[in-house]
């Protein structure tokens, strides 16, 4: 009986699963997810490490934008979904980022992102922009675990140039406005596991297989550079753009220390050695999983792999060629089933320190002028070392209380096209000029430009006053038509990469008021002025006139007491 | 008297302040330092001895220097940037060139987890003075520290030369600020806020002490939390650390030891050392530049190399820490002291304590200046006594004040005149020789104050005795003004200020027609005695003689004389380009405040007063001799 019975239960389960595989399939078939790695030396002899994780989901972004149409979400985190579709985005960009891309050194970023924390959302055409995005920066907050919710009106912009939509445009009429955008930046947001912890949620395998198995946060956050992104943008799913869908794509860009050996010209690193953990399998839902290691990024240095990649390949960049080999998980743990990968190691010969990369064609570098509390300055450098005139479009960010005197503005070498200034009001909105410069080709630009800086209320200093204020990075937006230091994994895929550089952050110290002295000096100045100031006033100003009493006059009793006048023996 | 009386309580009270009843302990006031929590690791002590051994091949060749140093950061893995500066000096001591050129070299160490918004400088001179042990221990730091990935705050190595003019010339730079007379090149590289700075200066292979320096320009200290950092971890390294030649440096320093010096004279000592390189406020120290602005700033020197010294090892371990310590803070250093004294190690005297004693210093020109008003205003001191005993019929009555406006200007303008003649005799005398040497300076300078002294001389002038109390009150109230302001900026000068200027400005007195030929002389001498000039002249010999230790107190006259004219010349020379380099105030403040407001006196002791006879009787009820003799014959 009892088998008979279980037999039952078995049969029912097959018809239950019979009857809701297929549309749970169908979700899945509209879902593709890859997951990618690409690990190169930069010029410093450090190792570059990017991860791509993207998933793209045919559905109509607009459809996606009402939780009704969609029933079964498979392999997209719905976290993230329930809040795209409920503050109507229809972009978003967001980045966490430990550290300074170096450009110079380093070369292009693969994915741009100023150091703290980045947020930059379009809406969709109907949406209300004004009333969606504090909602959408607490609910990001909360996903992300990240202090995103100090994003106010007087740290968001709304860029009119500078950061278009970057996945497919849905209607015409946003092209040439920015009310659908809202843009915040927090430079001084620190990142960490807290951050961490909660992305690693959003991938499918999460770190359970495939490249998330690399992760551990001791080895991730003891490196040079370390940058969180989460971009959702609509996504062409055909060339001509005929159907819509929507593209996931979580990054992760981290730079490791030089891999040192004992013998100072070789650097050896292998990902056991840079991530301490091992690459045992590939996400099992991902239809590509693939690690690539670029073989020539330092020009004179031999790197030699300790495996033969599934496919080499030669990338032609800006007339360089750039070796490529790529490792498929999914074909290598195949033909070594539930074994661990082999360890991959890549060693390079021949190393150097003073190995000066060629610089990048176009670099930006910004800092203070002037000391004091009074009178600053922003100094803003730009490079253009391409032998042809490039556009690009310098935004500034600038808050309040930094008065910013437009009239200073200085700009040498470079021609203003047009500027675009949004001036600041006190507590509500932050200074914003975008200017559309064209760089003269092998020329160093100089912008610079005055402000002063105004007297916050006592309130309004945050805790650790005395460790100053920041300045977001000024933002460089150019398109790209090659990309010769590009550390892109696909920099030949995006014809015409939008290319974004940041500049540092400024650290500016405001008047700080000592917030526990008042009180004394408070008391202080009022016992001084009633003592001396009092009595000195009185024998300054009194006139005194003759009077009949013949006693000491109070005066000649002060000037006694005080001593001004000598006690002459009256003979 | 009284005034004397007052004055002499102050000195008094300012010796004693030295002394531990009167002053703190010290102690580090912000917590985020954390001073000494971490284990200093750095051991290599081999690569020191290495860099040095390889330093010491360049001798004198500054160029051949630099490429190697940029090699050398560039290897350990910095970024390396170099500066190119030019000068030409205004005036120069010596056989010295007017025309000063050179290059620094900076290497930065990037922090990898932060962005570049604060940065440490650690800063080692490199040219006249030998360095080459301190620009070792630096390179062998720089290695160590690129190899460890805890840094918050990125680290600039920078190697300058020329003395302060290099150091100058790139935080100029740095700041954006032009300085004229400086043609400073491009920073090719950058970091972000300077947080703090360390300037490493040893020039043997082993210390005995190392000496902390801390006066910046126009006497600005850095914060008191920096210095107890350095003397803290210092200590725990066994080095002894010291202010100047603070009494533990001067023990363990044979050369300087002063055996019969008692502890608290020591103290005194050391605080009066402090002061002495205060109160000019010139750029001593390589550190100084950065001051000017609102970087804390420090200089170690490694001084001795006898019995007792330790190796260069323990002082780089003790920057390790430091490093590390400036590395944990979030702020800028705020919560401790800026304004203090060091007596001795680990006690320091506030400002609240030392100012007491400046106001009793200066409490002779404003009891002086009140009376002067109210002699002006006919108060007689003889009345006051008369009515006090009760006789009704000598009613005194104070006249509302009366300003004698063209006596007053007649004083200031030609007195702060005088004083813009010397600021610009010195460009004068450059446009016929140049550049201007120490003789030709003070020549020219002479020759404006010698101009001005004989003036009022020879065209002395009878004033109403009204109008001259009332002026002599102006001009006091007006130098007590002066002293208080340059007191709240630099205390030291003040100090050194308050010793000559105000008692001869107190006590002098005018001449009447009829007599007091020889007490106006008298006075006239004591305010000529304490002029500015001579008053600058001894402060160098007793500098000389008693602080830099270069003559033994027991020689003649003759030698602490030379001594300190020589040190006056160079004194001069350093104020005057200081002034056009590191915007240091001494030299305008003392041709443009302090002369003017001696000047203002000596014109007033040069005046003769009128008989108060007939002024007095068109009142009615005065006595007949002057109310003025009867004040001052106290």
């Amino acid at each position: 009986m009892a088998a008979r019975r279980w037999d039952w239960v078995q049969l029912l389960t097959a018809v239950f699963l019979h009857l809701t595989l297929p549309c749970m399939c169908q979700g899945r078939a509209e879902q593709s997810y890859s997951e990618a790695l690409f690990m190169k030396f930069l010029a410093d002899g450090r190792v570059s490490a990017t991860f791509d994780f993207s998933t793209v989901w045919s559905v109509h972004p607009l459809l996606f934008s009402n939780p009704g149409n969609v029933q079964h979400y498979g392999i997209f985190p719905k976290s993230l979904a329930e809040v795209v579709a409920h503050y109507h985005v229809q972009e978003l960009h967001l980045t966490l980022t430990q550290g300074q891309w170096r450009t110079r050194v380093w070369g292009y970023p693969a994915h741009p992102a100023p150091p703290g924390a980045e947020l930059w959302a379009w809406f969709l055409p109907e949406a209300d922009s004004e009333k969606e995005w504090p909602g959408l920066v607490d609910a990001m907050s909360g996903l992300l675990g990240a202090h995103l919710n100090a994003i106010d009106s007087a740290s968001s912009f709304q860029p009119l140039v500078s950061f278009r939509p970057n996945g497919a445009i849905l209607s015409k009429d946003m092209s040439n406005s920015s009310a659908l955008l809202r843009y915040a930046a927090l430079p001084r947001e620190t990142v960490c596991t807290e951050n961490f912890t909660p992305w690693t949620k959003l991938l499918p395998c999460g770190t359970a297989a495939g490249l998330g198995e690399l992760f551990e946060a001791e080895s991730l956050y003891d490196c040079d550079y370390h940058s969180l992104g989460l971009h959702f943008t609509p996504h062409c799913l055909d060339d001509g753009c005929g159907q819509v869908g929507v593209r996931l794509s979580l990054t992760l860009t981290v730079v490791f220390p030089p891999p040192v050996t004992s013998n100072p010209s070789i650097l050896e690193w292998s990902l056991k050695s840079l991530f301490h953990r091992p690459l045992t399998s590939a996400c099992p839902l991902a239809f590509s999983s693939t690690v690539t290691v670029e073989t020539n990024s330092i020009d004179g240095v031999q790197v030699s792999l300790s495996q033969t990649p599934s496919l080499t390949g030669t990338v032609e960049v800006a007339g360089r060629r750039r070796d490529r080999a790529v490792f498929d998980l999914h074909s290598l743990t195949n033909s070594t089933t539930s074994k661990p990968l082999p360890p991959l190691s890549v060693s390079s010969s021949s190393w150097a320190y003073h190995i000066m990369p060629e610089q990048p064609e176009l670099l930006v570098s910004r800092h203070l002028v002037g000391s004091g509390h009074d009178w600053g300055g922003l100094a803003t450098e730009i490079t253009n070392s391409a032998p042809h005139t490039v556009e690009v479009l310098y935004l500034e960010m600038v808050p309040w209380f930094f008065r910013l005197y437009l009239h200073t503005l200085s700009v040498s070498q470079a021609t203003v096209l047009s500027q675009h200034y949004v001036p600041a009001k006190d507590r509500r909105r932050a200074h914003m000029l975008e200017l559309r410069l064209s760089l003269p080709p092998l020329s160093t630009s100089y912008l610079s430009l005055q402000f002063r800086r105004a007297h916050l209320k006592w309130t309004e200093h945050k805790p650790d006053a005395h460790h100053g204020f920041y300045i977001n990075s000024a933002v460089i937006t150019t398109v790209l038509s090659e990309c010769p230091n590009c550390t892109s994994l696909a920099a030949q895929d995006q014809d015409l990469a939008v290319l974004r550089l940041y500049s540092e952050p400024l650290l500016v110290s405001l008047p700080t008021p000592d917030f526990s002295m008042p009180y004394n000096v408070i008391c202080f100045v009022c016992t001084v002025i009633a003592i001396a100031f009092g009595s000195v006033f009185n024998l300054t100003t009194r006139t005194l006139q003759p009077a009949a009493a013949a006693k000491e006059k109070l005066l000649t009793r002060i000037l006694r007491r005080i001593g001004v006048l000598s006690k002459q023996k009256s003979d | 008297m009284r005034s004397i009386l007052l004055y002499l309580c102050g000195l008094v009270y300012l010796g004693m302040l030295p002394r531990d009843e009167f002053n703190r302990r010290s102690f580090v006031d912000e917590n985020a330092l954390m001073v000494g929590l971490v284990r200093r690791e750095f051991r290599d002590s081999q690569s020191i001895s290495d860099y040095a051994e390889e330093l010491a091949d360049f001798g004198v060749d500054q160029e051949g220097l630099m490429v190697w140093l940029e090699a050398s950061f560039s290897r350990i893995g910095l970024e390396v940037y170099s500066q190119n500066y030019s000068a030409v000096l205004p005036a120069v001591a010596g056989p010295q060139a007017a025309s000063v050129s050179g290059r620094s070299v900076y290497g930065v160490l990037r922090a990898g987890r932060a962005s570049s918004a604060e940065s440490l400088v650690f800063s080692a001179p490199s040219g006249e003075a030998a360095n080459t042990h301190g620009l070792a221990v630096m390179l062998s730091l720089a290695k160590y520290f690129k190899s460890k990935n805890y840094w918050a705050k990125d680290i600039i190595f920078l190697v300058t030369t020329g003395g302060e003019i290099g150091v100058q010339a790139w935080i100029n730079s740095y700041m954006g600020n032009a300085v004229k007379g400086i043609n400073a090149g491009p920073l090719p590289g950058r970091s972000g806020a300077i947080q703090a700075v360390i300037n490493l200066e040893i020039d043997s292979p082993k210390i005995e002490y190392a000496r902390i320096m801390i006066e910046g320009v126009n006497g600005i200290l850095p914060n008191l939390d920096l210095v107890h950092v350095l003397t803290h971890l210092s200590e725990m390294e066994g080095i002894p650390s010291a202010l100047h030649m603070g009494w533990e440096g001067v023990r363990s320093h044979g050369r300087y030891s002063k055996p019969d010096l008692s502890d608290s004279a020591h103290k005194l000592y050391t605080v009066a050392s402090l002061m002495a390189h205060q109160a000019p406020g010139l750029p001593l120290a390589g550190h100084a530049p950065f001051l000017r602005h609102r970087i804390d700033s420090v200089t170690v020197r490694g001084v001795g190399s006898g019995p007792t010294a330790k190796p260069l090892l323990n002082l780089a371990r003790a920057l390790e820490g430091s490093f590390r310590s400036l590395n944990n803070l979030l702020e800028r250093l705020h919560h401790s002291e800026f304004f203090y004294y060091a007596p001795s190690r680990g006690r320091f005297i506030s400002i609240g304590l030392f100012m007491p004693p400046l106001g009793l210093l200066l409490a002779p020109l404003m009891l002086e200046g009140l009376s002067q008003w109210l002699l002006a205003r006919g108060f007689r001191v003889a009345a006051a006594e008369c009515s006090g005993s009760g006789d009704s019929s000598q009613q005194q009555l104070l006249h509302p004040p009366t300003f004698p406006f063209h006596s007053i200007l007649g004083m200031v303008l030609p007195s702060l005149m005088s004083g813009v003649l010397l600021l610009i005799l010195p460009r004068l005398a450059a446009m016929l020789l140049t550049p201007l040497g120490p003789g030709v300076l003070a020549a020219a300078l002479a020759w404006g104050c010698l101009l001005s002294i004989f003036l009022p001389l020879f065209s002395s002038s009878t004033v109403p005795a009204s109008s001259w109390h009332m002026t002599k009150c102006f001009s006091l109230i007006l130098q007590l003004l002066l002293l208080v302001t340059v007191a709240m900026m630099n205390y030291a000068l003040s100090i050194s200020l308050v010793l000559f200027l105000p008692l001869p400005s107190v006590l002098s007195q005018p001449s009447t027609i009829n007599g007091g030929r020889l007490g106006r002389v008298l006075g006239q001498l004591f305010l000529l005695l304490c002029s500015p000039p001579l008053s600058i002249l001894y402060l160098c010999c007793l500098y000389n003689t008693l602080l830099a230790s270069n003559i033994s107190p027991s020689s003649d006259i003759r030698a602490v004389l030379v001594g300190g004219v020589g040190v006056a010349g160079r004194g001069l020379v350093l104020a005057y380009n200081s002034w056009y380099f590191a915007e240091a105030w001494l030299f305008p403040v003392v041709c443009v405040v302090v002369w003017p407001a001696w000047l203002m006196g000596w014109k007033l002791a040069c005046q003769t007063v009128q008989e108060k006879r007939r002024e007095e009787s068109g009142r009615g009820g005065g006595k007949p001799d002057s109310s003025a003799s009867h004040l001052h014959s106290d």
